[in-house]
């Protein structure tokens, strides 16, 4: 007996830590699971709910929008200035409208909106939910009898699924607006064949519908990241830190990933 | 029959027992005074009796429901008639220190806002805190902050009431009143009330009976009266706070001589 544990210290001592490991990671992924279900069934149904979902939109959505409006007028100016310089070559420059429409629509909108959102917004909720985390403020919901996942979770899963495609909406009509005015005022392009090349190209169902589902699914991931990044944290003042890290990491990891596989389920016809 | 019953409430942390095999009954109608050193388990236990922790073995019985066999739903139900008065205090950092107040009785009833109102006057009166309703918690000291969570866990008028500490950080005024406090409660609503304390003297003055814990196991009990003359060497270390005696005042460790490489 003696010697089969010092023979399991040295020899299963790595094949226990790579279970524990993998059972541990299974545990998270079953509570994080648990957590988002139990959120999406609850919608704001009395007047104190939808009250708790609109202040919510308000701190997720409002408060980004100016990061968003200025992120995407630089992106817009800057996508105009670099399509206008390569299409030159080929005297094309016309087509810059549909350039920056085109590049908006399908990646740049749902992606840099996604990122700038997990940045600024997710990690604002994870912070929030692990700081009351460690203040206690949770359990004594808990003792009180309320469900934190319905005064607290659901209203801020449902704000952050409507926030999200809401912003890159945003992103895309403030990119392509001042991509114009760079265009039209700056470069000299024809204002009719600015705005008239990108509605000929630009289809709704392909470019734009399609888009907002990419931002959807953005704001799915980076909502649920950072709510249970928030709480599954450890409370302390240090693993506040930790975990908003991690859900800036995770959300933006996952946002760049995930594009990839929707673009190639979305956009490619192969 | 007593309103709370433990047998043989076993918890561990770790591997670490930090409850073992306690054994408590707790009658309707008492405060029941919950003393022992610190890191002895003592909020632990009160969080075992919410249902908030689950126990490794044992039974805990409250008003006749085994909590640990309610489920989460019923759990939280069952907890609209408990009010817990946090060591930290835990207001909600968010809301003034009258929307704290109010928070329970908004999400448990729909009550009109003047009877919400009144409730909210009549608790802040008891703690002494009216003038302060608009402050928020980042103004309050720490002993208010605690009078405004006293308020908040009595707003729904709970039928068991445990207090973590209600004493600690209270100047001696705010100790006379919170004394006369938990006492009116208990005896106004026929409540059952655990407080949970360092302060011997006055626990002793406001409890009906008294538990001593040590090492996850009570070493003393009896009536307040009784516990000055317990012959038990355990309660007499504890009540005149002595460092040498069976219970050691050390979290568990290596010999001293041992860590300093002597
Ligand atoms: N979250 C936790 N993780 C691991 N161990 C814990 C945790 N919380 C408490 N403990 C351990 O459980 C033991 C009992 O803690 P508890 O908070 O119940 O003590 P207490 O009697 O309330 O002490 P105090 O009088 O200082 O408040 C302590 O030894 C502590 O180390
Ligand atoms: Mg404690």
């Amino acid at each position: 007996m003696m010697k089969d544990s010092q023979l399991n210290k040295y020899l299963l001592s790595p094949l226990q830590r790579l279970g524990a490991g993998t059972l541990a990671y299974l545990a998270t992924w079953g509570r994080a699971t648990i957590l988002v279900l139990d959120a999406c069934i609850i919608l704001p149904r009395s007047a104190r709910g939808v009250n708790l979902f609109l202040r919510e939109i308000y701190k997720l959505g409002v408060l980004s929008l100016p990061i968003i409006v200025v992120s995407a007028a630089f992106v817009g100016m800057v996508l105009a200035l670099q399509g206008y310089t390569i299409l030159r070559n080929f005297s094309a420059e016309s087509a810059v409208g549909q350039l920056v429409a085109l590049s908006l629509f399908r990646e740049l909108g749902p992606v840099l909106a996604g990122l700038l959102f997990a940045g600024r917004s997710g990690s604002a909720l994870t912070a929030e939910i692990s700081l009351m985390k460690t203040t206690e403020q949770i359990s004594s919901l808990e003792m009180m009898g309320v469900d934190p996942v319905r005064y607290l979770v659901a209203p801020r899963l449902w704000a952050g699924l409507l926030t999200l495609p809401v912003l890159t909406i945003v992103f895309n009509m403030t990119g392509i607006w001042m991509g114009g005015v760079v265009a039209i005022e700056w470069l000299g392009i024809y204002e009719g064949s600015y705005w008239g090349n990108m509605q000929q190209v630009v289809s709704l169902q392909s470019d734009i519908i399609n888009g907002i589902i990419k931002s959807l699914v953005f704001a799915f991931v980076v909502t649920w990241i950072a709510i249970f990044q928030g709480y599954n944290s450890t409370p302390t003042a240090e693993g506040i830190g930790i975990s908003t890290t991690k859900t800036v990491v995770y959300s933006s990891l996952g946002i760049l990933g995930l594009d990839f596989l929707l673009t190639a389920l979305l956009f490619s016809n192969i | 029959m007593d309103f709370i019953r433990i047998r043989n409430l076993t918890f561990k942390r770790d591997g670490r027992k930090i409850l073992d095999k306690l054994n408590l009954d707790i009658p309707q109608g008492n405060i029941i005074g919950i003393m022992g050193p610190s890191g002895c388990g003592k909020t632990t236990l009160l969080r075992i009796i919410a249902g908030y922790l689950k126990p490794d073995s044992g039974q805990v019985i409250v008003d006749g429901v085994d909590i640990n066999k309610l489920k989460r739903r019923e759990l939280l139900e069952f907890r609209k008639t408990m009010g817990f008065l946090f060591q930290s205090g835990a207001l909600f950092t968010d809301m003034n220190v009258y929307e704290n107040i109010a928070f329970p009785l908004k999400e448990h009833y729909r009550l009109p806002a003047e009877v919400i109102n009144d409730i909210v006057q009549m608790k802040l009166e008891c703690v002494g805190l009216r003038g302060a309703q608009d402050l928020m918690p980042s103004e309050l000291s720490g002993g208010m902050g605690r009078r405004v969570a006293l308020a908040r866990s009595i707003a729904i008028d709970p039928s068991l009431m445990m207090y973590d500490e209600p004493f600690t950080g209270q100047d001696p005024i705010s100790k006379g009143v919170l004394m006369e406090l938990i006492k009116t409660v208990n005896d106004s609503l026929k409540i059952t009330s655990l407080v949970v304390s360092h302060d011997i003297p006055e626990t002793l003055k406001i409890s009906d009976y008294v538990y001593i814990l040590a090492e996850g196991k009570t070493i003393g009990k009896g009536d307040p009266a009784s516990m000055k003359s317990n012959a038990s060497p355990f309660v007499q270390q504890f009540l005149r706070g002595e460092k040498e005696g069976p219970v050691t005042f050390h979290y568990k460790a290596t010999p001293l001589k041992k860590a300093l490489g002597l």
